[in-house]
């Protein structure tokens, strides 16, 4: 039995203790040797002299032998799972141990740090220069940085102390092996050793370029998997090339011809494919391994999300089935795929005999097929969409019941998969079909079984496009799948990401694909900025509130507020698992809450198209909670949750919040603070990329009256904060990001609100007809005078402008007064507006 | 020079240590693995220790007489010609393995004991 024990491990190397003429010395020895025996075997093998001939062979054997070992170290680390102590000499690849003894000459006759010697020599390495420019680092700058850094380090030093820093390598590296299981000292095992030091010029390296360890291991792994190019030979079978086994070995089965035309047999395509790489879903196929296996009640329902890979659990119980890693009961079965189109495939009739017709001839493929699969006896069916299945029937016909004989047979175990969603609309319902059933819910892989999936992927995509990708632009896509893509999960989102990316790098003939390509491609998915402020747009950001105010009057704090908060996400210092911002708008109607949302949306989004808008007043009922978030039957859906899973980046308005019933209050407590909330199908609605604004008109008239009294904003923002108690709950208000209270808006707020929206109307009529028009102070005062009502404070104006102008203009328009080209002005004269065109 | 010379002296003795342990040890290995792989790969179509189990079943769930004792002919001439099979095989590795082995010795054995002209 294997002992795992601790061996002592030592670098002694005769090498190193040489004088220089020495190495020279054995390298000339060594090389020479190689001639003369190779000489020495030919001249002996063609000698007349027996023994010659016989001394010639074994010579050319070892030769021969030691040429086919060229690059492989003394001994094999795997095997040395029993010695107490290991020379790293005799685990070190040959050529390490030449680059050791470069770095170890050159520190020597030119002086300087050897640390930095070897490090120069490593990075200029085939290999390891591919795994920078995996990380995204610029090798050329990089390169020239290491070169300055052993310049610097230039000078006389103690003769011993690259002895001891070889030695100390070694024992790092040899430790490496160890721990990642490897067969020998390599390149990289030398390189991370020297990371691991702690040289001050490497950790200034590696801070510079954000070199991390296991993302270095990772780059370097990629070029090994490169190399091999197993996984593509994997997916790349020739269909033609794979041969159907009909029978058992143990020829007990029957055939199943007609099956055989409407499905693919997994099993088939797994005994061509040597290799094969599952990552993730281990706990859902132990599961469903063990569901299978047993006696009775052998069907599996996969609950899982779009995009969550739920057909690798069949095919790694296809992949051991073909090795025979199974049980009895599942011992050279045959996995077979059956898609909902291929029963269902002949379009519908539109007349009723036609659909009947249609519904008889699906009937009698479901049962046909059935009863195959039942008398063969070593069929597992898997449904990949089973939903499709049951919906694809209609009327009297259900498909569902068609099945039951083969979910009743504990002899014909079937994995059937379905989405959360159309497991309750389609599938829950049917107690006899469900039942038969055990269900196992698919986990989302986790962003670092994404992240291997994806290294996997990349590799057959960059074979395709001839791009190399870095292992950044890997670890970006994944992370910002999973957070902006939320309707799909990992890795499905992210594989979609990438393989546009990669086919934009290809249009732009891009060598290598970077995360700054991910990053559009996200942007122009999920139309708002992911890519860090870049400096114009850094600028643009620190004169936000000049930007608001260009379009907004008044409101100096809640401007603020709303700048700081989108300011703080582009920043990147925002939590990343609650909304953007979530904030209270408190004040008297008509002052420019909604307006100050809709800017907002429109800075942050794009478009004020990107609001959700909600009046809670239509909540106030306990049983409104369904049509907010959706009937546990899956009946009704949920506004907020479709409306959310359909929009992930946007602004949420909620009108008249302190109406909404109190369960609905309480839901916004998950969601302030965690930034998501399961939906009753067991979705989880992510709000983590949206901005939530709750607006409110209580305590208006405390609003006015304070601030009439002069008090300060920041008193007035506590004194109501307590106020609002007596509506909300404590911790509901300490969750909002901000409560932004609103001021009344002054004769002299609203005379430029009015100026601003005549600006506004002048700016469409010329853009939509080209006439333009300026107008006198006059008619503003005229707009602003007419457009205040104390209750709803600027709100009239638009109506006011509306009335009073649009329509005049539509009317003169209309009877060819004005035209194309023309140029209006607009006067007070009489108590009434006139126009004047010029 | 005493480190260069222990040096060279180490790399000729290793150098044989190799050899020897290459064509023994994996050589051995070697041979074992694909003796291996190929009575896993043969025994995909004569599936012999399966067969053996299922020798008194009917072919093809036929469970007519007819098929009970089809199915223990064609069984029991599957399983003595996938036994035959796989011995020859084991036989010849085996031998091919000796032969193998034995040409380094047969070799030393010519350097030692052929008379020396």
């Amino acid at each position: 039995m294997k002992t795992k024990n601790t061996p002592t491990i030592d670098f002694y190397d005769s090498r190193f203790l040489m004088s220089g003429a020495g190495r020279i010395f054995v390298r000339v020895v060594c090389n020479a040797a190689y001639g003369i025996t190779f000489a020495g075997a030919c001249a002996g093998i063609i000698s007349d002299i027996l023994w010659l001939r016989f001394f010639g062979s074994l010579l050319m054997l070892i030769l021969v032998d030691s040429f086919l070992h060229r690059g492989e170290a003394l001994k094999n680390l795997r095997h040395a799972y029993h010695e107490q102590a290991l020379n790293v000499r005799d685990y070190i690849a040959p050529l390490v141990s030449r680059l050791l003894e470069i770095a170890f000459e050159r520190s020597r006759i030119n002086g300087g740090d050897f640390v930095l010697h070897l490090f120069f020599i490593l990075c200029t390495r085939k290999e390891i220069k591919k795994g920078f420019i995996r990380l995204g680092i610029p090798y050329d700058a990089f390169l020239e940085n290491v070169k300055n850094e052993l310049q610097k380090e230039e000078g006389v030093r103690d003769e011993n102390e690259p002895l001891i820093l070889i030695r100390k390598i070694g024992v790092i590296a040899l430790q490496n092996a160890l721990k990642h299981g490897d067969a020998k000292v390599s390149e990289k095992h030398i390189l991370r050793a020297l990371f691991e030091m702690h040289h001050p010029s490497l950790v200034s390296l590696a801070q510079t370029y954000h070199i991390n360890l296991e993302d270095l291991d990772n780059a370097l792994l990629f070029n090994v998997l490169e190399k091999r190019r197993f996984f593509v030979r994997e997916k790349t079978i020739n269909p033609r090339k794979v041969k159907h086994r009909i029978m058992n070995r143990a020829w007990s089965a029957r055939r199943t011809p007609f099956l055989d035309s409407l499905s693919e047999d997994i099993t088939d395509i797994f005994r061509l494919a040597k290799r094969q790489v599952f990552i993730g879903h281990e706990k859902e196929y132990e599961h469903v391994f063990e569901i299978l296996s047993r006696r009775e009640r052998t069907n599996a329902l996969l609950i899982g999300d779009p995009g969550s890979e739920m057909d690798t659990i069949a095919y790694r119980l296809a992949a051991n089935i073909v090795h025979d890693r199974v049980p009895e009961k599942l011992f050279d079965r045959r996995v077979v795929l059956i898609r909902a189109n291929s029963l269902l495939k002949e379009t519908r009739g539109e007349t009723v005999t036609a659909r009947l017709a249609h519904e008889g001839d699906i009937a009698e493929r479901v049962t046909r097929l059935i009863q195959e699969v039942v008398n063969s006896g070593n069929i597992i069916l898997y449904f990949p969409d089973i939903h499709n299945l049951v919906k694809g029937s209609s009327g009297r016909m259900q498909v569902a019941d068609l099945l039951l004989p083969a979910l009743r047979d504990a002899n014909t175990p079937v994995i059937a998969a379905t989405y959360p969603r159309e497991f309750k609309e389609y599938i829950e319902f049917n107690t006899e079909f469900s039942s038969l059933f055990e269900t196992v819910r698919v986990q989302p892989l986790t962003e670092r079984e994404a992240v291997r999936y994806l290294t996997y992927e990349s590799l057959k995509l960059e074979a395709y496009y001839g791009i190399t990708v870095t292992f950044l632009a890997i670890r970006s896509v994944v992370s910002l799948a999973s957070r902006y893509l939320v309707s799909e999960s990992l890795p499905g989102n992210a594989k979609k990401i990438l393989e546009e990316a990669f086919s934009l790098a290809q249009k732009e003939e891009r060598e290598t694909l970077t995360e700054h390509e991910i990053i559009r491609v996200f942007e122009e998915h999920v139309h708002i900025p992911i890519a860090k402020a870049e400096s114009t747009e850094a600028r643009k950001l620190l004169e936000f509130e000049s930007l608001i105010h260009k379009r907004f009057i008044n409101q100096e704090e809640a401007v603020r507020a709303v700048s700081e908060a989108v300011r703080e996400y582009r920043s990147g210092l925002a939590r990343k698992t609650s909304p953007i911002a979530s904030f209270l708008f408190v004040g008297p109607t008509g002052v420019g809450k909604t307006e100050l949302s809709k800017l907002l949306a429109e800075l942050q989004f794009g478009s004020s198209k990107f609001i959700i808008r909600f009046d809670m007043s239509e909540f106030q009922e306990a049983s409104s909670i369904e049509r907010f978030i959706g009937s546990p039957e899956g009946k009704i859906r949920g506004a907020l949750t479709e409306a959310v899973l359909k929009a992930p980046y946007s602004l949420i308005l909620l009108d008249e919040f302190e109406k909404a019933n109190s369960n609905i209050l309480n839901l916004f407590l998950q969601v302030f603070d965690e930034g998501r909330l399961t939906d009753t199908l067991g979705r989880t609605v992510a709000f983590q990329n949206t901005i939530i604004i709750a607006t409110s008109n209580v305590h208006s008239e405390f609003i006015k009256s304070s601030l009439y009294a002069g008090e300060k904003m920041n008193t007035l923002e506590n004194e109501l904060k307590q106020k609002l108690t007596n509506v909300f709950k404590p911790e509901l208000l300490n969750r909002f990001s901000r409560i932004v209270v609103f001021k009344n808006l002054s004769r002299k707020h609203i005379w430029h609100i009015a100026e601003l929206r005549l600006q506004t109307f002048a700016h469409e009529l010329f853009k939509e007809q080209r006439i333009k028009i300026t107008f006198d102070d006059k008619v503003i005062d005229y707009i602003a005078r007419k457009g205040y009502d104390p209750g709803f404070g600027a709100r009239p104006i638009e109506r006011v402008i509306n009335d009073e102008l649009r329509s005049l203009f539509g009317k003169k328009i209309l009877s060819g007064e004005l035209k194309e080209g023309k140029k209006v002005h607009i006067a007070f004269e009489m108590n009434s507006i006139v126009l004047k065109v010029q | 020079m005493h480190f260069a010379l222990g040096f060279l002296l180490y790399r000729l003795l290793d150098t044989v240590r190799a050899f020897v342990a290459h064509w023994y040890f994996d050589g051995f290995l070697f041979t074992l693995h694909h003796i291996i792989e190929m009575i896993t790969r043969l025994d995909r179509v004569f599936a012999v220790h399966i067969t053996i189990r299922h020798l008194f079943e009917p072919l093809y769930q036929d469970y007519s007489f007819i098929g009970r004792v089809l199915g223990f002919v064609f069984r029991s001439m599957r399983s003595v010609l996938g036994i035959m099979l796989y011995s020859v095989l084991i036989i010849v590795a085996l031998a091919l393995f000796m032969v193998w082995a034995s040409i380094p010795m047969f070799l030393l054995f010519g350097i030692a004991f052929v008379p020396h002209l």
